[in-house]
């Protein structure tokens, strides 16, 4: 069976540990410019711009693991107390405006993305870095949560007439089993191997 | 014969700043609206109070979300050839600022209709740019090996050229930075300094310019071209009667602004003055300034703007300010 | 142009939205679009696009996931375990037992973390299992967790201070400094209201009064020495003026590497672990920060925010009615909007009205980040009430909300404390700097 979140959640991890790569790299590109300003007297002018674009591109490349991960959060206060199938069109509901969203973005990213690289000029820094590579990698954070909500929200709306169940299982907020199952092997790598004493 | 009735979108510059406050605000507030007995209305709100950084405001109106916006070049500097209307050491007083406004201003006006939709109306600036110091100097000698916080990269270069360490930090760190050192040293502009209250954390203010933080005009085409033959002819003339204010009203902020942080030369019009010592640039200071300029923040931007660029420059501003672009 | 109907108009709309389980991100975007759309068509619409990206490119902002990445790369390095582990030894003997190990270890970790729902997820992963086979009172677990996070903005350093001291120009030293007291003061009365409710109803939390010998209870403090050394990093760097606070996280991070290392946790698979949390959490609050951004430009452009500063400059209050007002506001505004779009939404109207009052600024970030950790808290949209149940995965997020109860009415208290009592937040930076 075709489940679109399945199928992308590797590349959407791969996506999200490149992110904390570059964070790691800017932390240490910081470091750097501390150091050479403190004890130096040089500044490589431009760490706080691309401080600025690295968060930038963190918050994008994330976007479609925390999609995957069923992370983007939602008010599900309401949810016990509404018929099933209310439920399930409120699903199709949020997964439709979600990934509106995200292709509006994906969309407007891509117009800031095609006029910088049209120009192909260096970003006015010491640097002199074009600012269309900086927006790429934004971009295709962008664009890898825009198609991963796109094609989820259709399979989404496929489902609606032909497996209401699955549709609530892959679009609805996470089951409680999904969770604990998730967070219990995070806490495994999260713990350390004796674990505080304190658990008995 | 009246004007046709309309009402304009405008986006201004900082909110807590005189360029809005005393010359953009009252323009389209009561200005516009008097000259025109009525007929020509707008709303106008700074970046400030539309949450935005400033960097926006040219794709915003290119968007056709504002009908005018007053943005500074640095904002979309993305093209060095942009920077050539602010070179910083270049224009050694307002006067020079505003003439080298009316021989560059042109030369950025042509990438304006391609890349945002938009012509610029008429040119102004931002009080003078000087260089602030937490550690006492007595002149520029004092700056070698200081860190400077500079904004843009011909302020860098400049800086650099002066012997001093170039520096780009946000400028809401700028403060905490000087407090603490992190920062010897900072470059705004002599009101805006008071405003965000510099002069409570440097000690001495070199009081010899280094940039001006110029600032345009500019209207959408789209709207522009929409608009009657007597509107435009109503914006031109009261473009460059706006044009002419700013210059007046700016030019008196630039020495209030000095008042203001040292409590010195009058009283300050903004509230309580400051204890920073004023530094007049000696001779030598001005030479060291123009060696900057020359060797280094010139040969660079030249560099960065190529040859035709820089050739351009050198026939129009380096003719009025006999300063040469070369790489 | 909008008057206060149409702005009332808008929130009854969003909150239904949420309240329809749309993700919240989303239907802040669209109130936004909605209201753009509405009064100014598709250009404003269009726009949003563009105050998209630039509410994401903010290098101050770095500080968000950085000061995450650094919980993570403790938490996962076994030393916060070590920390709990020893503050229990200390603090169980009290009425309330572990309630105020999680209390007291969130205040500690709010002195390297920046953030307060990392914190809130930190404690919460590292405290909750302890609590697996003990008999407290679940919503009273996950209340204390909630409130000890909500140290982790007021206890500097803070993303919140940081934020407000770009946006008012308020030195963010002073800011740290005026945070220091009122974060401690906030830790005892939590700690007391703890003791207060565990003796009025002992069953919350069971007695435990078998405490390790004191040799191996002062070996234990070993696992102080770790949180210790970053807060000494991030502050010492800040004020030997090395680097500014956005720098000291990042150098927070590299500091944190070597300690992983003495751990013997510091492995590319532990990396990469505590960069997938990272990125989710950033992720999830950048998506929400973006769509916040884009409401609060629509509101500007509808002159929502201009319209209320004229209103409440009408009315010509003092200072003291002027801040009643504003907690009432904030707490009201805290129910459903978030620390960040909260702050970043009001203070270009609030700010004005604080200085024109002569109040001063530094005590009022104090106050204002106070009631962001107030927002954090308070159902429905409170950013850390949702980590913790994300973190928990089991039960209802109606257990955290009912559990949270005594210590919202804690923080009411602590605010009005702050009120009277100036000098609280003042006195420190006054010390320091002048
Ligand atoms: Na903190
Ligand atoms: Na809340």
């Amino acid at each position: 069976m075709f489940n679109p979140v399945a199928a992308v959640t590797p590349l959407a991890r791969s996506a999200a540990i490149i992110c904390g790569w570059i964070l790691m790299a800017i932390s240490f590109l910081t470091v750097f410019e501390i150091v050479a300003r403190r004890w130096f007297g040089f500044s490589l002018r431009g760490v706080d711009e691309i401080s600025g674009y690295v968060l930038a591109i963190t918050s994008a490349g994330g976007f479609c693991w925390a999609f995957v991960t069923r992370s983007h959060m939602r008010i599900t206060l309401l949810f016990p107390y509404v018929p099933p199938l209310a439920r399930t069109l409120l699903n199709l509901l949020a997964m439709l405006t979600l990934a509106s969203m995200a292709l509006f973005c994906a969309w407007r990213g891509w117009s800031e993305l095609a006029a910088n690289f049209e120009s192909g000029k260096p970003a006015n820094t010491p640097l002199q870095t074009p600012l269309w590579i900086p927006q790429a990698f934004w971009f295709a954070g962008l664009a890898l949560f825009a198609l991963t909500t796109g094609i989820a929200a259709a399979h989404a709306v496929g489902l609606l007439f032909r497996d209401r169940g699955l549709l609530d299982q892959l679009y609805g907020p996470a089951s409680l089993e999904e969770e604990v199952r998730t967070e219990v092997s995070q806490l495994e790598t999260r713990l350390s191997e004796e674990g505080p004493e304190v658990r008995p | 014969q009246d004007l046709p009735k309309q009402s304009f979108k405008v986006v201004g510059s900082f909110g807590n700043l005189s360029n809005w406050i005393k010359v953009e605000k009252p323009f389209w507030s009561e200005q516009v609206v008097k000259d025109s007995k009525g007929q020509i209305t707008a709303t106008a709100q700074s970046t400030t109070e539309l949450n935005l950084k400033g960097t926006e405001v040219m794709r915003l109106l290119k968007l056709g979300l504002f009908d005018f916006a007053h943005a500074l070049p640095i904002y979309v500097a993305e093209d060095a050839m942009l920077e050539g209307v602010d070179i910083a050491g270049v224009a050694k007083d307002m006067a020079t600022a505003r003439k080298i406004t009316e021989v560059w201003g042109p030369q950025i006006d042509k990438i304006m209709g391609p890349k945002y939709g938009a012509k610029i109306l008429n040119w102004y600036t931002f009080p003078t740019q000087m260089i602030w110091c937490a550690p006492q100097i007595k002149s520029v000698a004092d700056l070698k090996g200081k860190k400077i916080r500079v904004q843009g990269v011909s302020q860098g270069d400049l800086v650099e050229g002066l012997g001093a360490t170039a520096v780009t930090i946000p400028f809401g760190e700028v403060v905490p930075a000087l407090q603490r050192g992190t920062v010897d040293c900072g470059i705004t502009g002599t009101m805006p300094a008071y405003k965000a209250g510099w002069h409570e954390v440097v000690t001495s203010v070199l009081e010899m310019p280094v940039g001006f933080t110029i600032i345009y005009t500019a209207v959408s085409e789209a709207s522009w071209n929409k608009m009657s033959a007597p509107t435009k002819e109503f914006f031109t003339k009261e473009m460059k009667a706006f044009e002419d204010g700013a210059w007046k009203t700016i030019g008196d902020e630039v020495e209030m602004g000095l008042i203001c942080v040292s409590g010195e030369g009058g009283t300050c019009s903004e509230g309580k003055p400051g204890k920073v010592v004023r530094i007049k640039p000696s001779d030598a200071d001005v030479k060291a300034r123009e060696a900057a300029l020359n060797d280094v923040a010139l040969k660079r931007w030249a560099k960065r703007c190529g040859a035709e660029c820089a050739k351009t420059w050198t026939d129009t501003v380096g003719k009025m300010t006999g300063l040469v672009a070369a790489p | 142009m909008m008057d206060a109907g149409g702005v009332a108009l808008g929130f009854i709309l969003m909150l239904g939205l949420m309240a329809l389980g749309l993700h919240i991100a989303t239907v802040m975007f669209a109130v936004g679009a909605i209201g753009a759309g509405l009064y100014f068509g598709m250009p404003a619409i269009n726009a949003l696009g563009v105050v998209y990206f630039e509410s994401m490119n903010d290098s101050l902002l770095l500080a968000l996931p950085l000061f995450i990445l650094l919980g993570e790369i403790l938490v996962r390095c076994g030393s916060t375990d070590q920390m709990y582990r020893s503050l229990s030894d200390w603090l169980n003997p009290l009425p309330g037992g572990l309630l105020h190990t999680n209390v007291a270890s969130s205040a500690l970790f709010s002195a390297v973390s920046g953030s307060s729902v990392a914190t809130a997820a930190t404690i919460a992963t590292v405290a909750l299992p302890s609590f697996k086979t003990r008999k407290y009172s679940t919503p009273m677990v996950l209340g204390s967790i909630a409130a000890g996070g909500s140290l982790g903005n007021l206890i500097p350093p803070g993303i919140g201070f940081i934020i407000y001291g770009v946006l008012t120009n308020t030195s963010v030293a002073r800011l740290y400094a005026a945070g220091v007291v009122p974060g401690a003061i906030l830790t005892l009365m939590f700690m007391l209201c703890i003791v207060v409710l565990a003796i009025r109803n002992p069953a919350i939390a069971p007695r435990e009064p078998v405490v390790d010998p004191l040799p191996v209870r002062l070996a234990r403090l070993s696992g102080l020495v770790a949180p210790s050394l970053i807060f000494i990093v991030i502050m010492g760097s800040i004020y030997l003026g090395w680097a500014t606070p956005t720098e000291a996280a990042a150098l927070a991070v590299v500091a944190a590497l070597p300690i992983a290392a003495f751990y013997r946790r510091l492995t590319i698979r532990m990396l990469h672990d505590a960069f997938l949390s990272t990125v989710n959490l950033t992720a999830l609050s950048m998506l929400i920060l973006a769509g916040a951004f884009a409401m609060n430009f629509v509101l500007g452009l509808l002159g929502a925010t201009g319209a209320l500063t004229t209103y409440v400059a009408g009315m010509k209050l003092d200072a003291i009615t002027l801040i009643w007002v504003l907690f009432a506001f904030y707490v009201i505004l805290g129910t459903f909007f978030e620390t960040l779009p909260m702050m970043v939404g009001t203070l270009p109207l609030v700010f004005p009205l604080i200085k024109a009052a002569g109040i001063d600024p530094v005590w009022f970030g104090v106050f204002l980040v106070l009631m962001c950790e107030i927002s954090l808290i308070s159902p429905p949209v409170g950013m850390t009430l949702y980590v913790i149940q994300a973190v928990r995965g089991e039960g209802s997020i109606a257990e955290v909300f009912r559990g949270t109860v005594p210590f919202f009415i804690t923080m009411l208290l602590m605010t009005v404390l702050l009120i009277y009592w100036q000098d609280m937040a003042l006195w420190l930076p006054r010390l320091a700097f002048d």
